[in-house]
């Protein structure tokens, strides 16, 4: 039985103090000050949980948030669509309820994108512009969907605004969380990052180190490595999650 | 009806521009070699446009032209048969062509100076019936013909002479745009000539500038000419066209249909050219648009008539330019035009603006982090950022959320051609997908792919980029042939005919694979790529055989020539216009023949040299072999017989050595010990021997 390669890092980046991001693959959880590439290999015989959380920046305890978040949902089996999307929303009153216990942590609050591997299937939910994408045949596809405001027609979206996120307000809200769910193939890589990573580098350069790398290790560490040279203004953590090629496993 | 500015013009320069254009022997006629088809469609001055049209009628004043009419004994290239000898008087002639000769002859019973049109030939069918009845047709809108005969290996016509020349010349002189009441003055007279002649059952089918012939200037008196024997030269040929006869012809006439609505779509086109001062089918600098793409825009295409200001004259434009021949006005609407109505205009399609295309939606939608809600500005920054395009599509195959929302802001946009293209596209090509909803949304625009204009000019710059090795040039070309690009553009400016030439390029590598296969080559992808540019350029109409000298070069390489399966191939010559793959599938197969037959060669050398040293190893282990027994019968020699030891003692040692080679190890040891032995007690006697004999002396 062939694993499935997961590789994670959360780094503070150049410019902040702390890191108020959160990586979490299969229950094992960073907030790392300046972390090194882990490697995981997962048994997918159950549902392989992955997920970023990018607590808000300037935010009164954005790194208490997306811990919270994390831990919140970080261990469970997901089987289908439903359940992600519930954990999310109660993720989301989890924050809430942290906030309620000291008023310094008022209007604390994280992104958060999840992605479950479950056997042939691939569920991604997202609050927030933390990003999931899907390399295939060398084209990297955004599965999960921004909470940013449009733009007006010509204008470019402002990147620092997001429409929701877990916590993030004074007054419990609740959260419509994105979710779509995908056929997996052999070969296929899913990448979870933090904005830390997308606003650094353009898609183009992310989807050739992708495709280029000969193995996930080496792709996460030359996305970091990328971002740390671009500037690296705010926290950055990458999850790559590789599914195993067909030749590597049985021929089919 | 008069035209004082033309009139003056035209009577203080006489036949200057017609005399330029179509001296005889200059440039057209010169190119109009007897017997080739154009000509022989465009006799000279009759159906051709102007310029190519010496003077039928529309020949300048006589006595300022180039020829010098006044001349009392004019070499005459052509003579009149005996039979209008008779009746005419040569004055000059105006021109010839092809097909026939133009001479300007005055009738010697009233004076008068016609135009005789002699074809030099006597099998032209004529049609009594139809010449008759032009013969009595009403004068008033057609140029007059006056007789026609045959005889003297001839036949001719005998045509009124118009001396102003052609609305054409006139255009020429004085460039449209003109003002309305003179273009009304050209509808007044090519309308009731268009409808009379069609009463008549006459179709023209070729009006245009060039045939439109001024009687007189003041009152203005146009007439249509070409009615006659032309009509005949062209029905027996197959005649080729150009631009500038394309360019006043219906949409239908694409696919050889013609009625009597033809000749109004053409009225249409005089009429938008003389509005606007441009023929749709002309660049600003007054350059024409090539045959195909006039084709290809009339067959997708409306003809914008944004261009012209006044509601009414736009409302007369639109309703001759109606696609649908049945629809188009006719003699009835143009009538009620005339008087001052507003007849309906049928052609269902909106007359697009290709500036301004019709949005009636305000839903933005997000490409990479910009916002958009004009398709031209979403097209233009899908052109820009191929790569976000790219991957956009790419999200089709997973129903990714942005592919989501662009196929509903498509939909919200009344895009639903780009939708279709959505809805056709493959998971496997996200860039013949992004190129089909780029085209889809600036259908005006020209094609591009991935940063590449596709025209024909610059993909035959593409081509010549990726045949000089440019990497990136080679790595699109295999792209567009792989997601099969050409046929999306097919027809787009400037594409005309690509999905002909995408269809022969893929079936030629097809077959050029095919043949790679059979013979059990295998190539590199570089190669494969080699192929593809090679079979392209190939592909263009008449260049099948462009690789014919390199592929004939490399079959006779002898090399090559000793493999079987390349000789195979060499033979295996399919028909002529097939020849293309087999070109392509022999230049890459030659030098890898060549190289088989070379490693075969160093093979067969190293097999020599090897079966040389096993010979000689054979012999020596032979030789080891026989050293056994000769080993120890030496040495058993060697010590019997003592003397004998000299030389028995140390054979039996060579012996000895040799035979160590053998597995026989014990019988080595005993020759060699025996030998030695032998051999000293041979040299103890020898020197017994010598002692004794010094002794016993």
């Amino acid at each position: 039985m062939t694993h499935i390669d997961v590789v994670a890092v959360t780094h503070r980046g150049r410019k902040r103090d702390h890191n108020e991001d959160t990586v979490s693959v299969a229950g094992f959880q960073s907030g790392a000050v300046e972390g090194q590439p882990v490697r995981f290999a997962v048994d997918p015989i159950r549902p392989v949980t992955c997920l970023v959380a990018d607590g808000l920046g300037g935010q009164a305890e954005g790194g208490r948030a997306s811990r919270l978040a994390a831990t919140a949902m970080g261990d469970f089996f997901f089987h289908d669509r439903e359940a992600v999307v519930k954990a999310v929303r109660a993720a989301n009153e989890v924050v809430y309820a942290e906030m309620a216990l000291n008023p310094a942590w008022s209007g604390m609050g994280s992104t958060v994108v999840v992605l479950v591997l479950a056997g042939d299937r691939a569920i991604c939910v997202n609050v927030g512009d933390s990003r999931c994408f899907l390399l295939r045949d060398s084209h990297m596809v955004q599965l999960s969907q921004d909470d940013s405001v449009t733009p007006a027609p010509g204008e470019a979206t402002v990147a620092t605004v997001v429409t929701q996120t877990l916590g993030g307000r004074a007054r419990m809200t609740g959260v419509e969380p994105h979710a779509i769910e995908v056929g997996v193939r052999p070969g296929d890589q899913f990448l979870l990052c933090s904005d830390g990573l997308t606003d650094e580098l353009p898609p183009e350069r992310i989807e050739a180190e992708l495709a280029g790398a000969a193995d996930p290790r080496t792709a996460v560490e030359r996305l970091l490595r990328a971002t740390l040279d671009a500037g690296a203004r705010d926290n950055v953590s990458i999850v790559l999650a590789a599914v195993p090629c067909a030749e590597e496993g049985r021929d089919q | 009806m008069t035209d004082e500015g033309p009139v003056r013009g035209m009577a203080s320069v006489p036949g200057t521009v017609r005399d330029q254009i179509a001296a005889p022997g200059t440039t057209r006629d010169a190119a109009g070699a007897p017997g080739t088809t154009r000509d022989a469609a465009g006799a000279p001055g009759t159906t051709r446009d102007g310029s190519g049209a010496p003077g039928t009628t529309r020949d300048g004043a006589p006595g300022t032209t180039r020829d010098g009419g006044p001349d009392p004994e004019p070499f005459a290239r052509v003579n009149l048969p005996p039979t209008l000898r008779r009746r005419y008087e040569y004055v000059r002639e105006l021109g010839a062509g092809g097909e026939a000769d133009l001479l300007l002859v005055r009738d010697l019973s009233s004076g008068e100076e016609c135009v005789v049109r002699l074809y030099r030939r006597q099998d032209l069918p004529l049609d009594e019936e139809k010449l008759n009845r032009l013969r009595t047709a009403d004068p008033r809108h057609l140029i007059a013909l006056r007789d026609y005969g045959r005889g003297d290996g001839y036949v001719w016509e005998i045509l009124e002479y118009a001396p102003y020349g052609s609305l054409e010349q006139l255009m020429g002189r004085y460039p449209a745009p003109w003002p309305a009441d003179k273009v009304l003055d050209v509808f007044d007279q090519l309308a009731p000539a268009i409808t009379y002649a069609n009463s008549l059952g006459m179709v023209h089918r070729d009006i245009k500038p060039g045939n439109v012939l001024i009687r007189s200037m003041n009152p203005a008196d146009l007439v249509l000419a070409d009615f006659g024997l032309t009509k005949f030269i062209e029905a027996t040929h197959a005649h080729g066209t150009n631009s500038r006869t394309s360019a006043y012809a219906p949409p239908e006439a694409i696919a050889g249909h013609t009625s009597k609505w033809s000749d109004w779509w053409s009225l249409g086109i005089i009429m938008f050219e003389l509005l606007t001062g441009r023929n749709p089918f002309q660049n600003p600098d007054g350059s024409w648009f090539n045959e195909q793409v006039i084709t290809s825009i009339l067959i997708s295409r409306e003809i914008s008539v944004s261009g012209i200001a006044d509601d009414h004259w736009r409302l007369l434009v639109r309703g001759l330019l109606t696609r649908v021949p049945e629809k188009r006005w006719g003699p009835e609407q143009t009538a009620a035009w005339r008087a001052g109505g507003k007849p309906p205009v049928a052609d269902p399609e909106p007359v697009r603006d290709p500036g301004r295309p019709i949005t009636r939606s305000n839903a933005t939608f997000v490409f990479e982090g910009v916002g958009y809600n004009d398709p031209l500005a979403l097209a233009a920054a899908l052109r820009h950022d191929w790569g976000g395009g790219r991957r956009l599509l790419a999200g089709r195959a997973v129903k990714a959320p942005t592919y989501l929302a662009l196929k509903d802001w498509m939909t919200k946009h009344e895009r639903a051609e780009a939708v279709q293209a959505l809805n056709d596209g493959v998971d496997e090509r996200p860039e013949r997908g992004l190129m089909q909803v780029i085209m889809a949304l600036d259908p005006q625009a020209p094609p591009e792919f991935n940063g590449r204009r596709l025209d024909d000019e610059n993909l035959r710059a593409l081509t010549r980029d990726a045949i000089a090795n440019q990497p990136a040039a080679r790595q699109i070309l295999g792209q567009i042939y792989e997601d099969g690009i050409l046929t999306i553009c097919d027809d787009t400016p400037g594409c005309a005919g690509y999905a002909l030439l995408d269809d022969r390029w893929h079936r030629n590598v097809e077959a050029a694979q095919a043949r790679l296969q059979q013979v059990g080559v295998t190539i590199s992808q570089g190669d494969l790529q080699t192929l593809r540019m090679q079979l392209l350029v190939a592909s263009y109409a008449g260049q099948d055989h462009l690789f014919a000298e390199p592929a004939a070069e490399a079959a006779r390489n002898p090399e090559a020539l000793s493999q079987p399966w390349f000789r195979t191939l060499v033979a295996d010559r399919p028909a002529p216009e097939h020849e293309a793959p087999w070109h392509a599938a022999l230049m890459l197969t030659a030098p890898v023949a060549a190289q088989q037959t070379r490693d075969q060669h160093v093979a067969a050398e190293r097999r020599r040299l090897e079966e040389e040293q096993r010979r000689i190893a054979q012999s020596r282990a032979n030789m080891d072999r026989i050293s056994v027994p000769l080993g120890l019968v030496c040495g058993v020699i060697a010590f019997c017989a003592p003397p004998a030891g000299a030389i028995a003692g140390p054979a039996a040692v060579y012996f000895g050595v040799r035979a160590r080679r053998t597995r026989h190890k014990a019988a080595s040891t005993w020759a060699i010990g025996l030998g030695g032995v032998g051999f000293v007690f041979a040299a103890i006697t020898i020197m017994v021997y010598l002692n004794n004999l010094v002794n016993g002396s």
